[in-house]
């Protein structure tokens, strides 16, 4: 046997504990809400209450990359595994192989839960259908996954790790919103209605990814969850949900469909040349505040062009880089960043409005 | 063999190593001594891969030691190495398992010499006990080169004898290259055959330990009437330290050479002392210090 196949059957084994809580946990919950939802006679009887599982998936697909990677931003622990005869790249897929195994057995285990609770009453639900949402609930997982692994894996500290995954959550967003406005200027027009926006801009995060494909798969491939309205009587019916698939939609999974291998493909890549002298220090890889400060206040400035945001975004910019920083040793850089941050916006905004 | 060419490497912005040069003879025990932030444990880490050289190469029997093929003879015991609160002998052991043959009867002899349980978990073993695990698990390992970075700290008079006694013995039977840093010059002293002064972010000296204790001398002497330290002179002192109507002083010279010019200064008392390699490392970073 390979020292590839040997090291992860060891690291398998040694999270083995690990997976076996967090699925009984999850399993848990699962249990207990798919029972007490379906369980009461409630008006209505939507796949809706399935929602659990999308939660769950979400959760899992951010927690198991950090728990994954975690140990690799501890110094000590550095030293006791990079002398390893492993080559870092083949420890890094092996640290993120295990970990989406675990994260897909994890959903397995919650899905064959709601089956049996489901199977066990008798709704009008195409229960066997709910492994084919499974199926893209794993894809959609693959994306939340491959996503919070490359950029908490870019971080020298947990606590970098884990403020850069809390900014990119919402910076596709806030970039959308921003571009929407600024065209919306040039065009003189409401791009999109308050109701799509959020839709179309949430594209850009992995987050609305699997809610995209939890929205649009479930209602059109798992037809039998009815409306039931309660009367004198019950009434029944095996009606299709319907469902608007927005070309967002469409278009935000075949986006991330192209990203995640290429985040998958950078975290083993990169991960050759990690300097483990650098774990602990400062977190200067160009995927974190270095972008994201000045991204993020020309985001929301290009919106929100009021003195009140102005004084906002330079308190949020000067507090990230005393995080960044830990402390007011500034660069000069960093006092480029933050002018750029607050003038570009009026720059772009009157760009926008004089075309 | 180890080869270290032209080997540079800086920490946080700051150059650590510079040009660092050195040749380690299969079956060596060499030991790496220097003041705190000399480098020794960064040098360590390059030589087992934790870090990679900002300049130079490391060569490993003629192979970058950045290869994994290179690493499967290599093992580090690092200063402070890592456990959970749920980490014990054993699981460890099992970490290792995986990339190494390891010698089951020994580690099984070792665990009942050292006395310890490899069921507990060793976050309630004291900073001795931690020590000897560890260095127990490297010598049941058995590797053609063992990188041991400060692992005679924390362990008592009679482990240190032990591990002493063990490591001797692999280098002897195995013919394994054994590098330790230390700050306790005379348990180098004790075993390696040869040493590595790490000053000034270079080697500044190195090669055999005890060619190194021959080139110097120890005397004390003592004046009646009293003298100056000016009367040494001409000789070629490394140090003195003059207590009243005694001195005691270093040489760099053959003993009776230097004895027959001291005779010439009639002091009312002579004698040799002997040296040993903490005294000699210290007068040299001491010196290189007042350059």
């Amino acid at each position: 046997m390979t020292s590839f196949k040997k090291y992860f059957l060891y690291h398998f084994r040694s999270t083995f504990l690990r997976f076996a809580i967090i699925a009984i946990l999850c399993a848990l919950l699962t249990l207990v809400s798919v029972w007490y939802t379906y369980g009461n006679n409630y008006e209505y009887y939507s796949s809706e209450n399935l929602s659990i599982l999308q939660t769950i998936a979400i959760i899992i697909s951010t927690i198991i990359p950090i728990l994954e990677f975690l140990p690799f931003k501890n110094k000590r622990n550095m030293d006791t595994v990079l002398f390893l005869p492993l080559e870092r790249r083949k420890m890094a897929a092996i640290h993120f192989a295990n970990g989406f195994l675990h994260t897909v057995l994890v959903n397995l285990v919650c899905f064959i839960v709601a089956f049996f609770v489901l199977s066990s009453h008798s709704y009008p639900f195409y229960t066997w259908n709910l492994f084919l949402l499974f199926a893209f609930t794993i894809f959609g997982c693959l994306i939340i996954y491959a996503a919070t692994a490359f950029i908490f894996e870019r971080a020298n500290t947990t606590a970098d790790g884990i403020i850069w995954l809390i900014f990119y959550a919402f910076i596709g967003l806030a970039v959308f919103y921003a571009a929407e406005d600024l065209y919306g200027n040039m065009i003189d027009e409401v791009v999109y209605s308050d109701s799509t926006d959020l839709i179309v801009g949430g594209c850009l995060s992995p987050y609305f990814i699997l809610s995209s494909l939890w929205y649009t798969v479930k209602a059109r491939l798992i037809p039998g969850f009815t409306f039931v309205t309660k009367g004198n009587s019950v009434t029944l019916t095996r009606d299709m949900e319907s469902a608007t698939i927005y070309k967002s939609d469409i278009t935000g999974i075949v986006l991330w469909s192209v990203i995640t291998p290429l985040l998958i493909f950078g975290l083993i890549w990169l991960f050759k040349n990690k300097r483990a002298e650098n774990i602990g220090s400062i977190s200067s890889s160009p995927f974190g505040y270095k972008v994201l400060l000045p991204l993020l206040a020309v985001s929301y400035l290009c919106s929100y062009t009021d003195i009140e945001t102005y004084v906002i975004m330079l308190i949020v910019m000067v507090t990230g880089y005393i995080i960044y920083r830990r402390g007011l040793r500034f660069k000069p850089i960093d006092y480029i960043s933050i002018a750029l941050g607050l003038i570009l916006p009026s720059i772009l905004v009157s760009i926008s409005q004089s075309i | 063999m180890i080869k270290i060419s032209a080997l540079s490497h800086g920490l946080g912005g700051k150059e650590v190593l510079k040009d660092v040069n050195l040749s380690v003879p299969e079956g060596t025990i060499m030991g790496i001594v220097g003041v705190n932030g000399a480098g020794k444990s960064t040098l360590l880490r390059l030589l087992s891969g934790v870090y990679f050289a900002d300049e130079g190469k490391i060569e490993i029997d003629g192979a970058s030691v950045e290869k994994e093929k290179t690493r499967k003879n290599i093992f580090f015991l690092p200063d402070d190495p890592y456990f959970t609160h749920t980490t014990t002998i054993k699981s460890i052991l099992s970490m290792y398992m995986p990339h190494y043959n390891i010698d089951m009867d020994r580690y099984n002899r070792l665990m009942e010499l050292f006395s310890l349980d490899d069921k507990a978990p060793i976050r309630n073993f004291s900073k001795g006990m931690r020590r000897q695990a560890y260095i127990a698990i490297a010598l049941a390992i058995r590797p053609k080169y063992l990188f041991l970075d400060e692992s005679f700290d924390g362990l008592d008079p009679l482990a240190r004898c032990t591990v002493r006694d063990e490591l001797a013995a692999m280098a002897d039977e195995h013919g394994s290259t054994i590098i330790i840093s230390s700050h306790s010059l005379n348990e180098l002293e004790s075993f390696c055959d040869k040493y590595a002064v790490i000053d000034n972010k270079s080697i500044s000296s190195s090669g055999d330990i005890s060619e190194r204790i021959n080139k110097y001398c120890k005397f004390m002497l003592g004046f009646a009437n009293g003298f100056s330290e000016e009367i040494f002179g001409s000789l070629p002192v490394i140090s003195i330290k003059s207590s009243g109507k005694f001195v005691n002083a270093v040489f760099d010279g053959e003993a009776s050479e230097i004895e027959k010019i001291l005779l010439g200064l009639s002091p009312t008392v002579i004698e040799q002392l002997p040296i040993d390699f903490e005294e000699i490392f210290i007068n040299e970073v001491s010196k290189e210090a007042k350059k």
